[in-house]
């Protein structure tokens, strides 16, 4: 019987059916369209090779939560079972408090503004130095710093909070 | 008198032990020379790099200190004292790091130690940006205007509308691409200084700063230099580097498409005068800005082994690292300019770890990686599976270089090995070598600098398929992980009979395999 995956990579969720046939070989349902698939481990890594429908395939496929990441060519997709999760970027409010995250991790090297100061779309906040390159993070937003969540010479991983940023009114108030 | 060279030996060891004061691909780069020329070898390394490539490769490894580059891979009174105790004749600094610092390459003579790399007042005459373009003036060497040194911001935006914008400020210690920027407008000025000034601080302890007239557009192409201690200098080829971000040099070749045999001939010359009014011995590469009129400009010279060495190498057909022991060992040059020959093309591609979203570094542990092979095609690296890309040390993780037969053959080749390179567990800027490949200005040979800012399309397209093979492995791998399989069209065995209790217990075929390794019974 086959069995029947909700899957999502860039994005964007199909529903994939897997159906075992003889011989190892299987019967993959994607859209309205049908692959015969057979796949093959190399050795005891995680490479495999995949033929469907007889299209050679190289990849390399590790287990993570939820699915798998899998390299086709250059490129890892982000396999995850389930549907599309929308991107935070896209749920952020054009208003209320806004929070800078540390976008790679590295040491700050500069913080450019202070609780209470007025800054500007575009402005440079913090600079955060990287791999040698100092990375100028700048506001998305006009506001008021509301807070300040890094220090100068402080190692900071990625996705950390570093400023926030309020509504000028909210500020003044 | 020095005894003949005996053709039949395999190893002509010029010296007995070489310490590499260096990490990453160069290192090992550096080691090979070593192993080559029969020279026992000597790596140093940072805590964060005790299972390092350049550690394992090396005949013997001392660590120099912790993680932070300042307290290890910079540290000089260390590195002298470990070369001293391991024995070393002499260091190679590699490129970065202590390769420019006149001061450690002085520690190396006064300890008695050979520096592979030109004298200590050579480095810092040349490594005085401003010194250097006045040197280079004088030799007769065209230069770009500008200014000296400045500390002060006001003098400096004084300085910036005297000379005309747009302007471009850059560290006088500088190099790597750090610390400069480009002013279109008086209004920049101020902030543009003062990010300058911070940067160059933290990459290279000095915050000296000079104003240059910005040349646009223009071309960047260098000049491969070698010298020896008896007065020859040979000019072994020109690198076009015109395709670079955040002036950092991304892409190199060899020789130029926007170069001549005229302008070729004028840049070789320019470049052999340059160096021998520095006095200069070892090898180096004297850079030119070259406008859309074909006038060239002295830039800075870059008094150590280059990152983009290997397309010269192949070119010029020479071994710049051996070449360059062997000169800083007393040797005399091996070839002169009337025999340099250049061969066909050849490109590099610096692979970094970086998001090609956002371009910024992409800092974690490389889970798999395989690097390309075939005709053509050289891979510098220090990659390995369970490589840690840290925060530390410069993201480069590897240099692919095609050489053809002509420039096409080479970037075919180059496409060809692009697709051939896996990294899982860092992102790399891979996809976006892929794209300037493809691009037709960059196959027409019509780039210069502000190539990737203006013309190029970065958005990177992975094909459709790709996704499609990425979904259809996920899933059989899901539906394997769920636990054995009941085969339609088989015989379907009943769950819990003792059949399928007994291939649990003991996979026989290669399916059962994958399936016991999902399950994680094996």
């Amino acid at each position: 019987m086959a069995q029947r995956y909700l899957l999502t990579a860039d994005g964007l969720t199909s529903e994939v059916g897997v159906r075992p046939l003889p011989g190892g070989l299987y019967e993959v349902e994607v859209g309205d369209q049908r692959h015969q698939v057979e796949l093959k481990r190399i050795g005891n890594t995680d490479l495999y090779s995949v033929l469907i429908d007889h299209t050679s395939v190289e990849v390399y496929a590790s287990r993570r939560p939820g699915g798998y990441d899998v390299l086709v060519g250059n490129r890892v997709y982000e396999v995850r079972t389930g549907p599309a999760v929308r991107r935070p970027a896209a749920e952020e409010p054009a208003e209320g408090p806004w929070t800078l995250h540390a976008p790679m991790s590295g040491i700050v090297a500069e913080v450019s503004v202070e609780v209470g100061e007025p800054v500007a779309q575009g402005q440079v906040l913090v600079v955060v130095e990287s791999m040698k390159m100092n990375n100028e993070l700048r506001s998305r937003r006009d506001g008021v710093v509301a807070g300040v969540h890094a220090a100068l010479g402080q190692r900071v991983d990625t996705d950390q909070p570093l400023i926030t940023v309020a509504d000028a009114e909210a500020g003044r108030g | 008198m020095r005894p003949a060279r005996d053709a039949g030996r395999l190893e002509q060891a010029v010296l007995r032990k070489l310490l590499v004061a260096n990490r990453g691909e160069i290192a090992v780069r550096i080691l090979r020379a070593c192993r080559e020329l029969g020279i026992r070898s000597v790596a140093i390394y940072s805590d964060a790099d005790r299972t390092a490539a350049h550690v394992r490769y090396a005949d013997e490894a001392y660590c120099v200190g912790p993680a932070p580059a300042a307290e290890s891979y910079l540290n000089i009174e260390r590195i002298v004292s470990l070369a001293k105790e391991s024995g070393a004749e002499a260091v190679h600094p590699g490129y970065g790091f202590l390769s420019e610092n006149a001061r450690f390459a002085e520690a190396c003579s006064q300890a008695g130690i050979t520096f592979v790399g030109p004298p200590a007042s050579a480095i810092r005459m040349l490594g005085d940006k401003i010194e250097a373009r006045r040197r280079a003036g004088q030799a007769g060497v065209p230069v770009v205007p500008g200014s000296a040194e400045i500390r002060d911001v006001d003098e400096a935006e004084r300085i910036g509308k005297q000379i005309g914008y747009p302007v471009v400020i850059k560290a006088a210690g500088g190099g790597g691409g750090r610390g400069i920027r480009e002013v279109d407008t008086p209004s920049a000025f101020r902030r543009a200084f003062e990010t300058a000034r911070q940067e160059a601080l933290t990459a290279f302890g000095n915050d000296a700063l000079y104003v240059e007239k910005l040349i646009r557009p223009v071309r960047h192409i260098e000049v491969q230099i070698i010298a020896d201690r008896f007065g020859n200098v040979v000019a072994l080829g020109e690198r076009e580097c015109s395709i670079q971000r955040r002036h950092q040099k991304i892409i190199e070749e060899c020789p130029s498409p926007f170069v001549d045999p005229l302008l070729r001939h004028r840049l070789f010359d320019a470049a052999v005068r340059a160096a021998l009014s520095a006095n200069y011995v070892n090898i180096g590469t004297v850079e030119f800005l070259v406008d859309a009129d074909r006038n060239f400009y002295f830039l800075e010279m870059n008094t150590r082994l280059q990152v983009e060495h290997p397309v010269t190498e192949l070119v010029a057909g020479v071994d710049l690292v051996a070449d360059q022991i062997r000169v800083a060992a007393g040797e005399a040059l091996p070839y002169s300019q009337h025999v340099v020959n250049l061969r066909g093309w050849a490109i590099e591609c610096r692979i970094v770890a970086e998001d090609p979203a956002s371009n910024l570094p992409s800092v974690g542990r490389v889970e798999f990686a395989r690097e390309p092979a075939g005709p053509g095609v050289r891979v510098e690296s220090a990659l390995h599976d369970g490589m840690e890309v840290s925060v530390y040390y410069d993201p480069l993780v590897a240099k692919v270089t095609a050489w053809g037969r002509d420039r096409m053959e080479a970037i075919r080749r180059m496409r060809r090995a692009l697709s051939e390179f896996k990294i899982v567990g860092v992102r790399t800027n891979i996809p976006f070598h892929m794209r300037v490949m493809e691009d037709p200005f960059f196959r027409a040979g019509q780039v210069d600098t502000s190539f990737i800012d203006r013309d190029f399309q970065a958005e990177y397209q992975a094909p459709e398929v790709d996704r499609l093979a990425a979904l259809i492995t996920a899933a059989v791998l899901l539906r394997h992980s769920a636990g054995p399989v009941a085969v339609e069209g088989g015989a379907a065995p009943a769950a819990g009979s003792r059949w399928r209790k007994a291939r649990l217990v003991a996979p026989a075929t290669p399916q059962a395999r994958i399936w016991a390794w999902h399950n994680g019974t094996s």
